[in-house]
């Protein structure tokens, strides 16, 4: 008999693992800001800069606000840039790539120009560039980190899309009289959406890292919002001072980051035909 | 294969010598004194220096006919007295003798004259030809004696000519470089540039013609070490002798250290948020002396930048010429609500700051606190950070509500200190920020520029002091300190308020 395709999936040790920390880290940013202590905004800079104590669980930073407060509102921004920036380059390469790989000719050989250029430079450079355009603010980085996914999401639909466009399910619903538009929506989307949700996964770990590297830069979240990128650039002058500022907003990164990786390695398995036992 | 195993070879070869580079022999043995510095050099021409970091480079090579003390009085420099004709514009100054420039040019009156006119001539383009501006005419009269003849009646010229602006160079280099004087600089100072390496050293040997008697070290070394973290290590391990601009966050640390001594001397700088009087909410002088109100100086001071600096109780800072005791706005939050409730903003009021980042003393956390402290009275300060050479590019197009910044006139004296940033003819492209305007302030600006009576001068100035604070022109913060950290054993640096730091008398025990 056949398990529910969940319980089968979260077998995976590396899915279990990455689904439980990030279930977990979805519920602090969704009720955490209600419940924590402190306004992570609040200054009492008479107890600036100190360690984990018992009033402040993770200390205080350079203005005496509550680390703690400030990493579980971060989350919010973290997750959000992850969400946000996946979901346009999603829709962007979706809009892309789709007419590409179905109608191919001109419009492929144009789209997969575009697409080249932009893959020309690198991620982070490319970002960099879109925020400078944009000017620095807290969704900045959100959509420079989305714009610059958008080439990878358009080559892979295009891809999808070129490989079943004459396959014989999609031959017979044209012979059938379906229109494009019930061609692509019916039958090529649902077929594609493996490799898609895979490919989100994987992508909204480094999305995270990015609009984190583009906040530690200055150009994303200004002061006082507690983005962990940004948390992290305000510490570097008390590195041997204060080094919990840089340890625990580091930390918060790096296990997001793996928890959204490890959940994608689990999902890229799972859905691969070679395997999956 | 062969070609791989040569290339790791030859990556481990300059991996090593990269670590052989790091460790670069024990620079404090021998008399020569080894200073850690931020920022390169931009140029040796002193004609063509805006930047503090290059000035005090500068004032060790050359010198000016008259100079600052620690307590901002003019005394002699390569001028020995000094005389102002009853018309009020002709100065007669008698020069020292036998001075001779690093390159072996006697120092006359035919010097002064050939370097002021390159500094005056519109030609040459320097960016600080303001400084001199107001001498019409300069006749040497005998060989150690010139008159200097000025458009009008200049109360702060003595103070001009101390400016690092108006070094004298040997003119037997203008003559030889031009513009590679940015290179090659001559001057009479106690040292001379022996070796520049862009973005690594600056190499000054000394030198033993100097009139003031020879340094007693051989040579000063300043090496450019642009992370802060890195010069304070320098200074502690004793790598270096002397570190500049260390961060407040570095200086708690150090202040402890037995080996150490820190030298804090005030500046010339006035900390202040312009506050952009000609636009939205800010147009209404209750609003600006609200959030004047709103702000607890004492804690920016104490908390944000440990101690180092006053509040300030006037526009200029008190080491300026002109400097007269005003008050502060002391923090009372409950006046500055009804001031703002009085303005019709009772239910508060949004406002944009911006900061620069990394130009002076812990500016991104003065703009956070300040954003927080404000925020107690209902003002909701967004922040925007900036690079600074943007940020000035940005704020010249006059296009902001409240900006951070410093002001520090390097004469010493009210004229600048007051003049460029409070005039009405000084908007911005020009310095005056906040857009003020008061013709009361104006005409008294203008007078007291063309006053020579000292006592009158200083009494025009109070006036214009106390209508600008009245009118809360800007958001007047405070008048930061200058600290120089130098190894225990080091004696006799010379800090002065105008931020020039002069290594001539040096001794290292």
């Amino acid at each position: 008999m056949r398990r529910p395709c969940s319980r089968r999936f979260f077998k995976n040790p590396s899915a279990l693992v990455g689904g439980i920390i990030l279930g977990f880290l979805v519920i602090v940013s969704v009720v955490g800001p209600a419940v924590v202590p402190y306004s992570p905004y609040k200054q009492d800079t008479s107890i600036k800069l100190r360690g984990p104590y018992a009033e402040h669980w993770l200390g205080t930073d350079e203005f005496g606000r509550d680390v703690l407060s400030r990493l579980v509102l971060g989350s919010r921004y973290s997750l959000s840039a992850g969400f946000v920036s996946v979901g346009m380059g999603l829709a962007g390469g979706l809009l892309l790539g789709a007419p590409a790989g179905y109608y191919g000719g001109l419009i492929d050989q144009m789209v997969m120009l575009l697409c080249d250029i932009l893959l020309a430079f690198p991620g982070v450079l490319l970002s960099l560039a879109i925020t400078m355009a944009l000017g620095p603010g807290i969704y900045t980085p959100m959509v420079a980190v989305g714009i610059s996914s958008i080439p990878v999401f358009a080559r892979l639909v295009r891809a999808q899309f070129l490989s079943l466009r004459n396959a014989q399910f999609v031959e017979a619903a044209r012979s059938q009289g379906a229109s494009d538009a019930r061609i692509v929506f019916k039958h090529l989307l649902p077929n594609s959406i493996g490799p898609l949700v895979v490919q989100s996964t994987l992508r909204m770990g480094s999305a995270i890292l990015t609009t984190a590297t583009l906040s530690f830069l200055g150009q994303g979240a200004q002061p006082p919002e507690p983005e962990w990128g940004a948390m992290l650039n305000m510490a570097v002058p008390y590195f041997w001072t204060a080094p919990h500022l840089v340890i625990l907003p580091g930390l918060a990164i790096t296990i997001t980051v793996i928890a959204v990786n490890l959940l994608g390695d689990a999902l890229r398995d799972f859905a691969d035909p070679r395997t999956r036992e | 294969m062969k070609k791989i195993r040569f290339i790791s070879f030859l990556v481990c070869a300059v991996l090593f010598a990269g670590t052989l580079g790091g460790c670069s022999p024990a620079t404090t043995k021998g008399p020569e004194l080894v200073v850690a510095t931020g920022t390169d050099a931009s140029t040796f021409d002193p004609h063509f220096t805006t930047d503090s970091a290059t000035e005090v480079l500068n004032k060790n090579l050359y010198n000016n006919l008259v100079k600052f003390t620690a307590d901002m009085q003019i005394v002699p420099d390569l001028a020995t007295k000094w005389d102002l004709a009853q018309d009020g514009v002709t100065w007669t100054f008698e020069l020292r003798r036998g001075v001779k420039f690093h390159d072996g040019t006697a120092f006359n009156a035919q010097a002064v004259k050939a370097c002021f006119e390159r500094l005056l001539d519109k030609n040459t383009g320097s960016p600080r030809r303001s400084v001199l501006e107001m001498i019409k005419e300069i006749q040497p009269v005998d060989e150690y004696k010139v008159k200097i003849v000025t458009a009008y009646p200049c109360g702060s010229f003595l103070q001009q000519l101390a400016h690092p602006v108006a070094a004298i160079i040997s003119p037997a280099a203008i003559k030889k470089y031009g513009k590679d004087l940015a290179r090659n600089p001559v001057g009479t100072g106690p040292f001379k540039l022996a070796e520049w390496v862009s973005g690594e050293k600056i190499v000054m040997d000394r030198n033993p013609d100097y009139f003031e008697g020879a340094p007693q070290v051989q040579r000063v070394v300043f090496r450019i070490v642009p992370e802060d973290a890195t010069r304070a290590m320098l200074i502690e391990s004793g790598q270096v002798d002397v570190a500049l601009r260390l961060p407040v966050t570095e200086l708690q640390r150090l202040r402890t250290n037995k080996d150490l001594n820190l030298i804090e001397t005030p500046t010339l700088m006035t900390m202040y948020v312009a506050l952009n009087n000609q636009r939205g909410a800010l147009r209404d002088v209750r609003v600006r002396q609200a959030i004047n109100y709103a702000v607890d100086k004492d804690v920016l001071l104490k908390d944000i930048l440990g101690g180092l600096g006053t509040v300030a109780d006037a526009p200029i800072s008190s080491a300026t010429w002109g400097y007269a005791k005003i008050g502060a706005y002391p923090c009372d939050r409950a006046k500055a609500k009804d001031l703002l409730a009085g303005a019709g903003y009772g239910n508060g009021v949004e406002l944009e700051l911006w900061t620069p980042v990394g130009r002076y003393l812990m500016d991104r956390q003065v703009a956070e606190n300040l954003q927080a402290q404000l925020a107690e009275v209902g003002i909701k300060v967004k922040i925007r950070q900036w690079e600074f050479q943007s940020l000035m590019a940005e704020v010249k197009k006059g296009q902001f509500d409240m900006v951070l910044l410093g002001w520090s006139p390097s004469t010493g004296d009210a004229d600048q200190g007051l003049f460029p940033v409070f005039h009405s003819t000084q908007w911005p492209p020009g310095s005056n920020r906040a857009h003020y305007k008061n013709p009361q302030v104006d005409s008294l600006l203008e007078k007291a520029k063309q006053e020579v009576n000292p006592e009158t001068r200083k009494s025009m100035y109070a006036q214009a002091e106390k209508l600008i604070m009245d009118e809360a022109a800007w958001l007047f913060l405070y008048y930061p300190k200058q600290v120089v950290v130098t190894r225990a054993n080091v004696k006799g640096i010379e800090v002065l308020p105008a931020e020039h730091i002069i290594f001539g008398k040096v001794q290292k025990g």
